[in-house]
């Protein structure tokens, strides 16, 4: 995708001089698509499954200069309703920081001429300098049979008109000239934002372009008048064919079903054998470098404390892969709306909608870009809703603790068990995320009297894309890992310190830890664990959990292992779990203490960036902190009660 | 009639948009133009919501979306 001819840095006076090309189309137009391959590899913002929802701004080259590329949220038109309609309208008509862009370059699909080349007539309309990008020329010629005159669109329009692909690359080089030709020419006037149209307006604009379309569109010649009418007004052949059996009141609930079914069985089934050879690498990674260390003590802290701390948690990172990897399919393919279709009526039942549906789906990777992605709703009391049950999801933080925990419990002859727990969770999750919307809409009275809407477009079914697929999973796990890493390693270390704190030498590895700070610590919490029939050491384990749920899995790693001075990650983590007993003797992970856990890390929100967020997004403390009071109350509640009611039934 | 009422897969025009500012604009702006044909495609259990072809497009519509579009069936 990079040509290797955008510019690795720029100083500011150049930056400031670089000319701003803005991307602007309908979502679903193939914008970020195109934005990618005009900014190469040099995208700067990760935009989630669901669409754009900043503006991102990349470098990129336009003829011999350096220009600055933004690309921001879909809109219809220059009437926004939602938050990220109103951010792209902002920008494209002179950003805070960036200024009013040079160019903008609409994005539209040629099978939908009018409906995509309307916003190109306002922002014309308005001032701008328009190129038009005509993006689906494939799926014009092979799935419609129709080919497209450019000319006469560029007659119609008096703007240039470039066809592009921006997952083949083919015609980018063609659209970059044009916007040059472009910024050669004189600006009339500054561009100012238009008032909202009237009714006639509006149509009076759609009229002129259906006489564009027909201008424009030539179909086969074995086709007559009436057959090029009756493509251009319906959806292609495939796409209808498919949504016979996606949209279907019976199939395609089957269809949604059997997908999401087996795209959390898969993330625990297969990815179990890419995680046992992260595993190993971990392992002899740990004993070369503890080989290599000249210092006792210092190899101690990099292999114990860093390499295995940290490795705890990068053994998951399969699942995690797995999970961006199906996001990415659905996406690309144009199910992820269908599905948001299909869900729309129980969504619908506690005040959410189907547009809903991507942000909790994105959820089960991380409630941080979810929130984001919620700027797509345009009802300012469905994304509260949404923003609230968001961080029940089953996120990809809750993946390390939930593999460990179910592994630790699943029988090594019957591995369907924990691919069946972890379904179990991620639907318990959706459940109670429910409930959790219901009961928070009674009281929300934010628009209470409001038509809800969904309006809803649903993008034409394609073969996904292997190579666009692959790029969005690398940028958003690359993203995960250094968000997650520095936290991760960062607790690694203190946590290190703080079990090996004070140093008193001459006594095993065991006692040391038991009069370290850490042990401390984990003393004064311990009556609050005791009910959830844990102690100290996994109270020190939450504890850090705290500042991010993944990290749970390192500390106790650590805390089990230096107790039991063993030196791999996942088997001797379960062999340490195993041993592991409370003051009295018995067992500490049991069947009940392990399934209390698991129900304290379903509802309790242990994620400080997600509470940041949520403040940003909901511009107010009130629902982070119902969220941080609310969750974690009934976390801990539940755990509580999971493990006293089965002790009472007998099964410790 | 409405887009409520239309039989699957029968054509039908676009005659008015109705309802609120807000949601007729929007409509509008979305292609939804008098005139326009739309088809009913498909629709969720209890007919709500139910996915209709416009201008070579799939729009999935809540029940109240689709009765702010006045259409008459093509023959």
């Amino acid at each position: 995708m990079s040509d290797g001819l955008s510019l690795p840095t720029e100083s500011p006076a150049t930056a400031s001089a670089a000319p701003l090309v803005a991307l602007a189309g309908l979502p679903n137009s193939g914008k970020t698509t195109l934005y990618n391959a005009l900014t190469g590899s040099h995208y700067r913002t990760v935009n989630y499954p669901g669409s754009t929802v900043e503006y991102a701004i990349g470098r990129g080259r336009i003829g011999s200069r350096p220009a600055r590329v933004m690309d921001s949220p879909g809109i219809t038109s220059l009437t926004s309703q939602s938050l990220d309609e109103v951010t792209t309208v902002r920008a494209l008509f002179g950003h805070s920081r960036h200024g009013m862009p040079d160019v903008v370059v609409v994005v539209a699909d040629a099978t939908q001429l009018p409906r995509h080349l309307y916003p190109a007539m306002q922002l014309i309309g308005a001032g701008h300098r328009v190129v038009i990008a005509l993006t689906m020329v494939d799926i014009l010629e092979q799935r419609k049979h129709m080919r497209i005159d450019t000319a006469a669109v560029e007659a119609d329009l008096k703007c240039p008109v470039v066809r592009v692909d921006g997952r083949t690359d083919a015609g980018v080089e063609d659209l970059r000239r044009k916007i040059s030709e472009s910024l050669q020419t004189p600006r009339a006037v500054q561009p100012a934002r238009p008032e909202a149209p009237t009714d006639t307006e509006i149509s009076s604009i759609y009229r002129a372009l259906e006489r564009t379309q027909s201008k424009a569109l030539q179909a086969d010649e074995a086709r007559t008048d009436l057959a090029k009418r009756l493509s251009i007004c319906m959806s292609d052949p495939l796409t209808e064919r498919l949504d016979r059996i996606f949209l279907h009141p019976v199939f395609g609930v089957v269809v949604f079903s059997t997908i999401m079914t087996a795209i959390f069985t898969s993330i625990f089934w297969v990815a179990r054998p890419m995680m046992d050879s992260v595993d190993s690498a971990i392992t002899l990674l740990a004993g070369a470098v503890g080989a290599v260390l000249p210092d006792a003590w210092l190899a101690h802290l990099v292999t114990d404390g860093m390499i295995m701390g940290a490795g705890a948690v990068a053994v998951f990172i399969p699942q995690i892969v797995i999970l961006f990897l199906a996001l990415g399919f659905l996406e690309d393919s144009g199910y992820l709306s269908r599905g948001a279709m299909i869900v729309d009526r129980p969504l619908a039942a506690v005040g959410l909608s189907g547009r809903g549906f991507v942000p909790i789906l994105s959820g089960f990777a991380c409630a941080i870009p979810a929130m984001l992605s919620t700027r797509t709703i345009p009802s300012a009391r469905e994304r509260m809703l949404t923003i609230f049950i968001l961080p029940l999801m089953v996120c990809s933080a809750r993946l390390p603790v939930y593999g460990l925990l179910l592994s630790f419990l699943t029988p090594a002859d019957r591995p369907w068990i924990g691919g069946l727990g972890l379904t179990a969770l991620y639907l318990f999750s959706v459940v109670s995320g429910l409930v959790g919307a219901a009961i928070l809409g009674r009281f929300l009275k934010l628009d209470k009297s409001k038509k809800p809407t969904l309006l809803l477009e649903l993008p034409a079914i394609r073969r996904p894309k292997f190579r666009v697929v692959l790029t969005s999973t690398y940028h958003r796990t690359k993203s995960y890992i250094q968000r997650a890493g520095g936290t991760i390693l960062a607790i690694a270390i203190a946590l290190w310190i703080l079990t090996h704190f004070p140093p008193r030498p001459g006594l095993t590895e065991s006692e040391q830890l038991s009069q370290s700070i850490a042990a401390t610590m984990g003393r004064w919490i311990e009556p609050v664990m005791a009910p959830m029939g844990l102690d100290w050491r996994v109270g020190v384990a939450l504890i850090c959990a705290f500042a991010a749920r993944e990290v749970f899995v390192g500390a106790l790693a650590l805390v089990l292992l230096v107790s039991s001075g063993g030196d791999a990650v996942e088997a001797p983590l379960f062999l340490a779990m195993r041993q592991a007993t409370l003051p009295d003797g018995t067992p500490l992970f049991t069947f009940a203490s392990c399934l209390g856990l698991i129900v304290f890390f379903v509802f309790a929100l242990q994620c400080m960036s997600t509470v940041a967020v949520s403040r940003k997004e909901t511009a107010g403390w009130r629902i982070p902190a119902l969220q941080l009071v609310a969750f974690t109350g009934v976390a801990y509640v539940s755990a509580v009660a999971v493990v006293q009611v089965l002790r009472w039934l007998g099964i410790s | 009639m409405t887009v409520l009422d239309l039989p699957r897969n029968r054509w039908a025009r676009v005659e008015a948009v109705e309802g609120d500012d807000a949601i007729r604009t929007r409509l509008l702006e979305m292609g939804f133009t008098p005139g326009e044909c739309i088809r009913l495609v498909a629709a969720s259990p209890f007919h709500n919501p139910i996915a209709v072809n416009l201008r070579g497009t799939v729009f999935a519509l809540r029940d109240y979306e689709a009765s702010c579009l006045k259409v008459c069936l093509m023959d």
